[in-house]
């Protein structure tokens, strides 16, 4: 770009903006955001966009806004960066080990018929026909995911299964990771100690202190609390005690969902997991799908709702950094990612086109494959039409069924009436399963729709966040890990 | 309670007008149809409790942003479609593993029924040298107590 030659006059690239307080929020496809005042946009526009060199501010060049400064190549990355959940087969193959849960959350979205009914467990065959279904595809990365119901119910399915994919990650040259999500009632030393030394990461659900988990996640005889802070505690330090070991041992994580229970305890949540010894929260809200949307008028929040909960949280997480707490929030490192140009955030439900069927697949108990854990979800509620094969189909049969091929379409920004005018478009994604479950079509619509209005509300308060220069020091620290 | 607005084809295209009237319709139901020979009929109802005169300045606000986006569009895409098509030609996707397995699936079950029948002849010569150790001698301490004898 440096040895480019000025010219004497620039075209404005400025397809996504927004007015608001008399600015205009310029944004591109690469990340770039820019603000400039109401009368220097309408000046840019009475010129055919069209600005003489002298009258350009530095800003917009250095960001990517002029078409004559355009790097194909460097801008090129940029997009495969942010796009390649599409450009690869599927990383993440969720595998659920049983329908069966031994909780009733009160956000369920599965709507899971309690523990005893055992032919909704996978079989060891099923299990395998999974994985050699992933080892199939052509991801040079495969991220398992064990999921439930509670995976733990199915105990020996799920560590014959640890064992097969280990043995077939040594005859091949895949980078191969395993996790875990459970409420953890089920487990016990001898689990734990097989899951550490199998290098799994193991993911929770704590949703603050007891007056508000107890509230939202259901168990027999209320235990589920206490037993995910003891053993939050024991992986915890099992990981700050590793040294020696012949395995490596990840930190603990853990999601919240937001639910009626949780407004007014934003605060308090956070400070849950930094006293748990955790250094990521994950806040989102309760989705209206499955049992939660039959649960709504007891559960259920308004967008405006979720936003206020959101900022005070965030507020208080960047508090708690200016003050040396190591404690990070996932949907604003997904935003930010994006933001900031450094890909997708790992993310698949917040991307354009997201990653059904294509960044993620989910295989249910009976060898069925879904586009995605949440069209899974839908199917255990009786509606399969994200069901895109079985474990016995080709793969190239699977990976471009036709629900995988409206997933893509329904979801590609550019495609949506509103978000391809929205100034948030690089930065935001649908979910097909969301907008089909809530408002009735994979496209939905996008101007009565809660989680765009949610989006909207984050993205809008982390641009406010990011013009201080402590706070932006601080999210992009979280971006690149580097506490 | 409805409102009507005549929006001019020959200042506005029909895609602008759409557009600008989805923006409205979080508050608003909107009906849009042919108004003689060159001009749309917009017609928005009230959903909730919205005040239905508020929609025209909306609407008229939203149709000269249009304006703007599709003028900065015709600009612009070539460029954006240029970086795109850059971008997927960088790569190939391909759905399935590029490593061949080694065997056809007819080999493998060859190669099944040979082990089988190898494994079946191993154990007749075995039985038949422990009909001729009745006392087990050639057998060890673990064999003979594992099957129980």
């Amino acid at each position: 770009m440096e040895n480019k030659k000025k010219p004497e006059k620039f075209t404005l690239l400025f397809q996504h903006w927004k007015k608001y307080k008399n600015k205009i929020l310029l944004t591109n496809d690469f990340g770039g955001n820019v603000e400039i005042p109401g009368e220097e946009f309408e000046s840019i526009c009475s010129k055919d966009c069209s600005l003489a060199v002298s009258d350009i501010p530095q800003e917009l060049l250095d960001k990517g806004f002029a078409a004559e400064m355009i790097d194909p190549e460097k801008h090129s990355l940029s997009w495969v960066k942010r796009h390649c959940n599409v450009m690869m087969a599927p990383v993440l193959h969720i595998m659920v080990m049983t329908g069966r849960c031994n909780m009733q959350c009160v956000y369920c979205q599965a709507g899971s018929p309690g523990k005893q009914d055992k032919v909704l467990d996978m079989s060891l065959e099923t299990a395998k026909k999974a994985v050699d279904f992933a080892f199939n595809t052509s991801s040079p990365v495969l991220n398992f995911e064990f999921q439930g119901g509670e995976p733990l119910l199915n105990w020996k399915v799920l560590a014959d299964t640890v064992e097969y994919i280990r043995e077939k990650e040594k005859k091949s040259a895949r980078t191969v990771s395993i996790s875990l999500i459970s409420n953890f009632i089920l487990m016990d030393e001898q689990k734990a100690d097989f899951l550490l030394k199998n290098e799994i990461t193991l993911c929770t659900s704590l949703d603050g202190p007891e007056y508000v988990h107890s509230k939202n996640r259901h168990s027999e005889n209320d235990i589920s609390y206490g037993t995910v802070r003891r053993w939050l505690k024991y992986f915890k330090e099992r990981h700050d005690n590793q040294k020696g070991n012949s395995y490596r041992i990840f930190k603990p994580g853990a999601i919240v969902t937001v639910t009626k229970n949780s407004i007014g305890h934003a605060k308090e949540i956070v400070d849950e997991y930094v006293s748990a010894g955790l250094e990521s929260i994950y806040l989102r809200p309760v989705s209206k799908i499955g049992y939660a949307g039959r649960n709504w008028n007891t559960i259920g929040i308004t967008p405006a709702e979720y936003l206020d909960f959101y900022s005070e949280a965030l507020k208080h997480i960047i508090e708690l950094n200016k003050k040396g707490v190591t404690i990070s929030e996932q949907a604003c490192i997904i935003f930010c990612s994006k933001i900031f140009d450094a890909g997708n955030g790992g993310n698949y439900d917040v991307d354009s086109p997201c990653g059904a069927g294509t960044g993620q697949i989910a295989y249910n108990y009976d060898g069925s494959i879904y586009t995605c854990d949440e069209g899974r979800m839908l199917a255990m509620e009786g509606d399969d039409i994200f069901r895109i094969g079985s474990v016995d189909d080709p793969v190239e049969k699977v990976l471009t069924a036709d629900a995988v091929r409206a997933c893509k379409c329904a979801s590609e920004l550019n495609a949506q009436a509103m978000c391809s005018r929205c100034a948030y478009m690089p930065y935001c994604g649908t979910c097909p399963v969301f907008n089909y479950a809530t408002q009735g079509s994979f496209a939905g619509d996008m101007a009565n729709n809660m989680r765009c209005a949610v989006n909207r509300g984050q993205i809008d308060f982390i641009l406010e966040l990011l013009k201080e220069k402590d706070n932006e020091a601080i999210l992009k620290k979280w971006i690149t890990g580097s506490y | 309670m409805n409102k009507k607005i005549i929006v001019s084809l020959s200042e506005n295209t029909a895609e602008a007008v759409r557009y600008a009237a989805y923006v409205c319709t979080d508050d608003f139901w909107v009906q849009i149809q042919p108004s003689g020979n060159n001009a749309l009929e917009v017609i928005f109802s009230s959903k909730k409790d919205k005040n239905i005169n508020q929609v025209e300045k909306r609407f008229t606000e939203e149709l000269a942003d249009e304006k703007i986006r599709e003028k900065s569009r015709m600009q612009n895409i070539a460029t954006s479609e240029m970086i795109i098509r850059n971008a997927i030609s960088r790569f190939n996707p391909s759905f399935v593993h590029d490593e061949q397995p080694a065997l056809s699936a007819e080999q493998e079950q060859e190669l099944d029924d040979l082990i089988a029948e190898v494994e079946k002849e191993l154990q007749d010569e075995m039985n038949s040298s422990r009909n001729n150790d009745p006392m087990h001698i050639t057998q060890t301490w673990e064999e003979v107590n594992r099957n129980g004898k």
